[in-house]
């Protein structure tokens, strides 16, 4: 063969450069939207694979980046919160979120809900997720919220949220300089316990993210080539319903109760009010469905029981005094509409979209009170 | 991988910058203690023992047998040494077969202590010790090379640190004179040790890796198609190549950083435009392992080519583990030389260099050493169904 071995050599430094001028490029590039990690870019993350948790990589393959609108007029709603927006455990389509977009289309609303839930119940993660999509120029913002996401766990208590935080260390920074309003202190809090100068540490968290993105990202288009190829083929759900016996319920609630003291002191509705207040952006509150007694598994029934009715009158105070339209659906669902104690069946989730999008609906067309 | 864990890079930032700044009468020993400190953190005390004894074995056979003498003492530790390797790596699976065979032709079971019998975890990396040390033994014996006198010599060329878990295997003629006159290298070949260990990374991780996130999803399909086992084909032979020269790139520019010099393991074997081309390209420290130890002493080209080439071939891909599917691939690799020998001596004109041929050569080849990663990477059975699902959707609905 005439491909001589300083072909070869050669062949391989320009494959070399030309990746790292690519990935400089799409890093540098405001607007580059990246493959996606999550089936057809839906969501942030896949069900089970919370590897990369760098949310400048997880927007840029969102549908956030991708979606052109549909027309000059349509509206970008964005879906904020835990796993029960996210929708786990169920495929998109089932998903309160995803039934809310049919809904919004057979109605003829222009607007289109985009689903940035990330599963772990803790609402500073969720003032950052929303700040770092802001770019993405909401029109309005739809918070589901439970207690549990009131929990204080800065800086350290529970490690996936302590790696959430580390990958993201530079919008930490950036957020703790001028922090949303009522999370000056978890902020402070993270950026103390980071290093004083994150640089190099954020470097080299950011380059090992970039990796397990480009392996996910691999992974995610080789799925969509089969799926091409074999257009009926049906992956393996997720496995849920199966017991864990180590939970026990009451353990975890008492190692919570120090985490749920003072647990209104920060608050993301007033970080909502301040960007209504400063971007003109409207916002919808859902006090989201939960089981309120523990079924299956109940480690995601975290807070004390006996706060429960002090939160469910603090939010619509709270949300009232605020400005912010709000929508109550604590008590939508049976306890049998649960695969455990936050997340709805598929049943759950429609009945949640049903009265999510009459709200929003109403909310899109001008109607102030859902 | 030995080389992505954390702990080696927090011990390689220390051992070769130590190195360099050792005494040129202490480096010797500083390789020494550094090899054996890396042995014990991946091997743990019990995957030592077995090695270190080994090695004493090994190292005073060898100057016992020097000059054609102690023919009994050669054989019995040639034997210690390839059994301790059929005991750690075979014994199981050989028990196994055996029973399964037993059963298949109706001579019964074997009973239930030996069926189920599982053999001790292998220490690290005794295939690698295995070949080097009978290398070493057959030099001295057979061949009447000097042995090794000096221990720490021998101790080094045994442990050396970037060969040891995936080699290259290492020939002690070449690599123990190295060691008489240890010195820094240049700031130029120190670079291009560097490079080379960072070449490598990027082949593993960027390259080996990302090939594994499709071949996965790929395996998982309803029905194997043409496309896609010519896909899992073709990636998994890409995978391995990229994987395991990554692997001897990092060990080749580690040791080039040491101002030494291990063998390369491979050289563009895609670019093989025969079979035999392909073997003096692929993994070239095993294959030429395998032609002067087991091809050559059982006749080689002069008796039974044929036969000899079956042999060395099965027990090539025996090596690469205990499994029917690494024997196979090895007897395929056997039988496809074999088939290359006769046409090459029946039909000397399609093996000329012209660019037609050159180009058909390459085709059959590659196809050949693709089909083979198949066989390699997957059981008898599920190759079966990859050869015949496609054929058979021609067919028929």
């Amino acid at each position: 063969m005439s491909f001589g071995k300083r072909g070869w050599v050669r062949l391989q430094r320009v494959l070399l450069v030309g990746f790292f001028i690519l990935a400089g490029a799409t890093t540098v590039w405001a607007k580059i939207c990246l493959p996606p990690v999550s089936g057809d870019r839906p969501r942030l993350h896949d069900i089970d694979k919370t590897g990369v948790l760098w949310l400048e990589l997880l927007l840029r393959q969102h549908e956030v980046c991708w979606r052109e609108a549909r027309s000059p007029n349509e509206k970008r709603v964005f879906a904020i919160g835990n796993s029960a927006i996210y929708g786990f455990p169920w495929p998109y389509e089932s998903t309160a979120i995803a039934l809310v977009n049919e809904e919004l289309e057979r109605q003829g609303v222009a607007a289109h809900i985009f689903n940035l839930g990330f599963v772990f119940t803790y609402q500073t993660k969720e003032a950052m997720i929303l700040s770092e999509a802001l770019r993405y120029e909401p029109d309005f913002i739809v918070y589901g919220v439970t207690l549990d996401d009131y929990a204080h766990l800065a800086p350290f208590p529970y490690l996936p949220v302590t790696k959430f935080f580390e990958a993201n260390s530079r919008a930490v920074a950036r957020l703790a300089a001028d922090p949303p309003r009522s999370f000056e202190e978890p902020f402070r809090l993270y950026r103390d316990a980071q290093a004083a100068d994150v640089r190099p540490y954020a470097s080299w968290i950011e380059f090992r993210q970039a990796g397990t993105f480009v392996r996910l990202a691999a992974q995610q288009t080789a799925k969509t080539i089969r799926k091409r190829m074999f257009p009926s083929f049906q992956e393996e759900g997720p496995r849920i319903g199966k017991k864990n016996p180590r939970y026990d319920c009451n353990k975890i609630k008492r190692s919570f109760e120090k985490t749920y003291a003072n647990w209104n002191e920060w608050s993301m509705l007033e970080y909502l009010a301040q960007l209504r207040a400063e971007t003109g952006v409207e916002v919808l509150v859902v006090n989201w469905p939960v089981a309120h007694e523990p079924r299956g598994d109940c480690y995601n029934v975290r807070y004390p029981n006996e706060s429960f009715e002090e939160y469910l009158e603090w939010m619509k105070k709270k949300a009232d005094g605020l400005g912010l339209a709000y929508l109550d659906l604590h008590d939508l669902l049976d306890r049998l509409e649960f695969v455990d104690s936050v997340h709805p069946t598929i049943e759950g989730q429609r009945k949640v979209a049903t009265r999510l999008g009459e709200a929003l609906t109403r909310l899109l067309e001008g109607e102030r009170a859902p | 991988m030995i080389f992505l864990d954390n702990w080696f890079w927090i011990f390689a930032v220390i051992a070769v910058p130590g190195f360099w700044l050792c005494p040129k009468p202490l480096k010797l020993y500083w390789l020494l203690a550094a090899s054996g400190i890396f042995h014990f953190h991946f091997a743990g005390p019990a995957g030592m023992a077995p090695i270190i004894l080994l090695a004493l074995m090994t190292y005073v056979t060898g100057i016992a047998v020097a000059g054609g003498n102690g023919r009994r003492l050669f054989i019995a530790t040639c034997t210690l040494v390839v059994g301790s390797l059929l005991f750690y790596k075979y014994s199981s699976f050989g028990l196994a077969s055996l029973g399964a065979f037993g059963s298949a032709l109706g001579f019964g079971s074997l009973p239930t202590e030996l069926s189920t019998w599982r053999a001790p975890i292998a220490p690290l990396a005794i295939s690698f010790f295995t070949f080097e040390f009978i290398h070493y033994l057959y030099e001295v014996r057979v061949h009447g090379r000097e042995p090794i006198r000096n221990p720490i010599h021998f101790g080094v060329f045994a442990i050396f640190f970037p060969s040891l878990a995936s080699g290259p295997i290492k020939r002690f003629p070449d690599f123990v004179p190295q060691l008489e006159r240890l010195e820094n290298p240049g700031v130029d070949k120190a670079l291009a040790g560097a490079r080379r260990v960072i070449r490598g990374m990027f082949k593993k991780v960027c390259i080996a890796d990302l090939l594994v996130e499709f071949i996965v999803v790929f395996e998982d399909v309803p029905q194997y198609t043409f496309p896609v086992v010519a896909a899992l084909a073709v990636l998994q032979g890409f995978r391995i190549y990229y994987d395991f020269a990554g692997y001897s790139d990092m060990a080749i520019g580690l040791a080039q950083m040491l101002n030494l010099t291990i063998p390369e393991n491979f050289d563009r074997p895609y670019f093989s435009t025969s079979l035999q081309d392909f073997w003096r390209r692929w993994h070239m420290s095993l294959s030429s392992w395998i032609r002067d130890y087991i091809y050559i002493p059982l006749g080689g080209n002069r008796n039974h080519r044929g036969a000899n080439m079956l042999m060395a071939m099965f027990i090539c891909g025996l090596w690469h583990g205990a499994a029917w599917n690494f024997a196979i691939w090895g007897l395929y690799h056997g039988l496809g030389l074999g088939l290359e020998n006769i046409i090459k001596s029946r039909y000397p004109t399609l093996f000329e260099d012209r660019r037609v041929l050159t180009a058909a050569r390459w085709c059959c080849c590659y196809g050949f050493v693709s089909y083979g990663w198949l066989l390699f990477f997957y059981p008898a059975s599920t190759v079966w169904r990859m050869t015949v699902d496609p054929i058979l959707a021609l067919f028929g609905p």
